[in-house]
């Protein structure tokens, strides 16, 4: 799976790789190209074009990008960071001009042939997802519960369970029914806030993915704890409108202890692949 | 913090988590040195709470300045 064959080589003398961000329509990425910093840091973006589609990509060192370096310097905190950051950073200035259908960080190809050669083969794959999100951006939401507001309204077991009329076994059944009955109501409100607050949001959208929330995967930072995360594709015409109904809602659910995050425009990373 | 630095905060995990996890993915005699995500996964809790404090100590510094 390494790259050891084939591969170009750059007037240093390392061997070169052709690292892929994403995919446009026609032959023209819109901004100028060498005004992109690409992945090294340098301004070597181009647009490789096959079959009605153009490939960005730029060139990048071996000793870096093959399969093996890849694999250890996406797990380097400052490299992934800075990584990410200049393949967003293309996607984000072609995607102020045009529709981008964007690649999965750490894209390699051995040269410019065998990008071509996949433009071919995926033409009709990529095709559909141009169909999908043409016209539109990627917005990402997400709902956290302060963990504070959650944890006080739970009523002190002292007032609600009658302590001098019942034993002291009957006392703890009772707080313990009490604080299940507390927990179950505070579930069961989230639940429809979180319901609400996707269908106000859907309405503004063209296109919604509800992604897994995975627990403890968020910094202590966070405000709250995270109930829900979407992702929702917004033509560029209703991003006013999808705005205002995040503003909404943040107004709404702010009283309940809710705090709502918005972030983007995006490209439609969550939209590319079929649902 | 201000309601510049949590967005972007915010914005930040949300990048790594489209970057390494969304987006076409393309077969072929491609290197893709990403194909076992779920090992990378494990470490992303870490790698972006890491993310997020030099972000944040960046963001101290330039508003100091």
């Amino acid at each position: 799976m390494a790259a050891t064959a084939g591969v170009g080589a750059d007037p240093s003398g390392g061997a070169t790789l052709v690292y892929l961000y994403g995919f446009v329509e026609g032959g023209d990425a819109g901004p100028d190209l060498r005004e992109l910093k690409d992945v090294t840091g340098g301004a070597g973006v181009r647009l490789l074009t096959a079959e009605g589609l153009g490939a960005l990509v730029s060139d990048v060192p071996a000793s870096d990008f093959d399969a093996a370096s890849l694999a250890r310097n996406l797990n380097q905190l400052g490299w992934l960071a800075a990584t990410a950051r200049a393949h967003e950073g293309v996607l984000d200035r072609v995607l102020a001009e045009q529709d981008v259908v964007p690649v999965r960080i750490g894209t390699v190809y051995l040269s410019d042939a065998e990008v071509r050669e996949a433009l071919e083969r995926e033409r009709e794959a990529l095709g559909r997802a141009f169909d999908r999100v043409r016209g539109a951006c990627e917005w990402g939401v997400k709902l956290f519960v302060d963990r504070q507001a959650s944890e006080a309204d739970t009523p002190p077991a002292e007032t609600t369970a009658t302590a001098s009329t019942s034993s002291p076994g009957a006392a703890y059944l009772t707080r313990r029914r009490e604080e299940r009955e507390t927990e179950d109501r505070r579930r069961s409100e989230l639940a429809v806030s979180v319901e609400q607050a996707h269908e106000a949001l859907r309405r503004a959208a063209t296109d919604a993915r509800v992604l897994p929330v995975r627990r403890g995967e968020l910094p202590e930072e966070y405000p709250g704890d995270l109930a829900f995360t979407a992702a929702y594709l917004v033509g560029r015409g209703a991003e006013e409108t999808f705005r205002e109904a995040a503003d909404d809602l943040t107004r709404t659910l702010g009283p309940s202890g809710m705090a709502l995050t918005v972030s983007g425009p995006w490209p439609p990373y969550n939209f590319v692949d079929p649902a | 913090m201000s309601d510049v630095a949590r967005y972007r905060e915010v914005a930040l995990v949300e990048l790594v988590d489209r970057v390494l996890a969304k987006g076409v993915v393309l077969s072929g005699d491609i290197t893709l040195a990403v194909a076992d995500v779920d090992l990378i996964r494990v470490e992303l809790r870490a790698v972006i709470a890491a993310v997020v404090a030099i972000e944040q100590r960046r963001l101290d510094e330039e508003s100091r300045v």
